[in-house]
């Protein structure tokens, strides 16, 4: 496994990337994104109001050296939603990454990857790396690496709902094939889910209810950090061969039984 | 001249460009996105882009988001 994760023109050399929503407060988020390591993070946007300033994110995130902001299209129900999203997101974050997400369903809020698929096109035409959350399809994740997507996020779960890698045989195939990056995006709960995207190839992680909603979430940030850590460190070290029988691991001698 | 901003009716006095609007809304430019009739108004036309009568303006900001 390489050392760096690059996207267009930004090299990573943490594999965790953060969301920034559902905060208890923008202290707990800040000591979280530190605790990370992280060199990405996620923001959406809303309607200026005077009288919320003080959750401002654009204060606080400005402050975090060596950290890109990567602004979200959510909100958006269909492409040209998305595509005008991304164009507000570029005059807030001055950069061209883009996490490009059109759910349209509330209850499952899953990509749709239609929609999806044209946003992308016109913004990968426009200049923009476009990182775009989508079902875990490994068609449609070839398709999106074809017309000039940075990288592919397709699901764990269901975003928020804590249910895990429940697409792995499908990563596996969107891994093996893909010629860009692939990030597991929503649905972790636990730091060993993490570890596990990473070991099974995955070339990095997207965490924000399972960070944000815990009871700690600066050490749930840290102990996510370690588990891709260690996921990576496996990956490059190389996993045995999975065998369907036992192979023995001490000397079967048999001096014990021998018959005499 | 009355523009509907953020989703709610907002009578604009003086000046009535999206730079002027901005500053009337005690918003800071360097902190906002633009968007007049769904149309994205980049920050080097702010200035020269004049609103009229009934326009719909989204002024936006960066929050929480995974």
């Amino acid at each position: 496994m390489s050392t760096t994760l690059k996207l267009g023109d930004i090299e990573l050399t943490s594999r965790l990337i953060l969301g920034t929503g559902k905060f208890s407060s923008i202290n707990a988020m800040m000591q979280a994104i530190l605790a990370s390591g992280t060199q990405l993070v996620t923001v959406a946007l809303r309607r200026f109001n005077k009288s919320e300033q003080a959750d401002d994110l654009y204060g606080p995130l400005d402050q975090l050296d060596g950290i890109t902001v990567m602004p979200n299209t959510s909100g958006a129900r269909d492409a040209n939603e998305a595509v005008r999203a991304a164009m507000l997101g570029r005059e807030l974050s001055g950069s061209n990454i883009v996490k490009l997400e059109i759910h349209p369903n509330p209850h499952h809020l899953l990509p749709d990857p239609v929609e999806t698929f044209k946003a992308a096109e016109e913004l990968a035409k426009n200049e923009f790396l476009v990182m775009p959350y989508i079902p875990a399809d490994p068609v449609l994740a070839k398709r999106l690496e074809e017309i000039g997507c940075a990288s592919v996020m397709p699901l764990g779960s269901a975003i928020g709902s804590g249910q895990g890698l429940q697409t792995s045989s499908m990563l596996r195939h969107i891994v093996r094939d893909s010629g860009i990056p692939v990030i597991v995006d929503a649905g972790l709960r636990a730091p060993s889910e993490a570890a596990a995207a990473i070991e099974m190839g995955c070339d990095a992680v997207l965490v924000n209810s399972a960070i944000a909603a815990a009871d700690n979430p600066a050490m749930m940030a840290r102990a996510f950090a370690k588990a891709v850590d260690a996921g990576s460190s496996a990956k490059s070290a190389g996993l045995m061969t999975r065998c369907d029988d036992a192979v023995a691991t001490s000397p079967l001698t048999s001096f014990l039984t021998e018959e005499q | 001249m009355n523009l509907i901003v953020n989703g709610e009716a907002h009578e604009l006095k003086g000046n009535e460009t999206v730079d002027a609007l901005i500053k009337e809304m005690g918003a800071d430019a360097e902190r906002i996105a633009v968007m007049v009739n769904d149309k994205v108004i980049s920050r080097d036309v702010r200035s020269s882009t004049a609103l009229s009568e009934g326009d719909k303006v989204e002024l936006l900001t960066f929050a929480g988001g995974g």
